[in-house]
């Protein structure tokens, strides 16, 4: 039986989770019009969920946990990024 | 043993399901996630009631610091997942030197939190300074308090990787361990963009 990920996959999606902090940092730091503020922080949540995404499944090997587990922990997410989404987008409404 | 893996995913990995440590850990860690979760609603709710006072302390905040201290989590947690790798080939030595090294990227959190820490305070600014501070310092500090048990969890995983001995209660305590750890690491992954990046 396969449990967790092999070592060039857990190297892969570590390169992964580095290059989109970089990229998280770079939309963070730069000038944003006013306009395209909202936009950017969705996009900052968006990449940190992603993120946590790739850690749970192929770091932390809930990708081979059973289904239950599995279901619980991404409602878990959806629940947290849409809660912060939303409370984000009604503040600035 | 049944295979529960959806019908999408099979082609990635056709194997039995398998819970990564005990099933008490699991407990522990959405009781984490679920009051973290709280946490992180309240600080954007109070945010967008004060927006200005908020982005204007925010600016204080050294973004690179943050930036520093998530590549350092999600290095720890690379090396504690290629550990579990180790592990499981018996490489015990090999699993003990990277569960050091995921010790050390603790360490090195701690020491930029240190300095991050201590440029604020030698600037007056503290819990009290106002309601973003009060966030950023009860969220980075209960934060804070998971990486000191994590090292905690880490050192007894070395420790257990170094003695030897095979068996399913062994892999399943530090399978339970880097569990631990890795919920540290998603929560900082979090944490960083609502206190650092968020406009």
């Amino acid at each position: 039986m396969i449990i967790g990920s092999t070592r060039r996959v857990i190297i892969l999606v570590w390169l992964i989770l580095v290059l989109a902090t970089c990229l998280s940092l770079w939309v963070g730091e730069n000038q944003i019009p006013v306009t395209r503020i909202g936009l950017a922080t969705s996009v900052v949540i968006a990449l940190a969920l992603i993120k946590i995404r790739l850690v749970m499944h192929y770091l932390m090997e809930v990708r081979t946990a059973p289904l239950v587990l599995r279901r619980v922990l991404d409602a878990w997410l959806a629940l947290a990024g849409g809660a912060i989404l939303s409370i984000y987008w009604l503040g600035e409404a | 043993m049944p295979h529960d893996v959806g019908a999408g995913e099979s082609a990635i990995s056709p194997v039995a399901s398998h819970l990564p440590g005990e099933s008490g850990i699991w407990v522990l860690i959405l009781g984490d996630l679920v009051i973290f979760t709280l946490f992180f609603a309240t600080f954007t709710f109070y945010r967008g009631q004060s927006l200005a006072l908020y982005t204007q302390s925010q600016h204080t905040l050294h973004q690179s610091f943050g930036a520093l201290n998530t590549v350092l989590l999600l290095t720890s947690s690379l090396f504690v997942a290629l550990a579990m790798n180790a592990l499981r080939r018996e490489a015990d030595r090999t699993a003990t030197g990277l569960l050091a090294l995921a010790f050390c990227c603790g360490a090195g959190f701690l020491t930029v939190k240190y300095f991050e820490y201590g440029e604020k305070l030698r600037a007056g600014i503290t819990l009290t300074t106002n309601e973003f501070y009060s966030f950023y310092y009860v969220l980075t500090g209960l934060h804070m308090i998971h990486v000191i048990l994590g090292m905690g969890v880490l050192l007894f995983m070395c420790r257990g990787a170094w003695s030897g001995g095979r068996g399913p209660p062994r892999i399943v305590l530090m399978e339970s361990g880097a569990s631990f750890w890795h919920m540290v690491d998603i929560l900082w992954v979090l944490i960083f963009p609502l206190l650092y990046l968020m406009k």
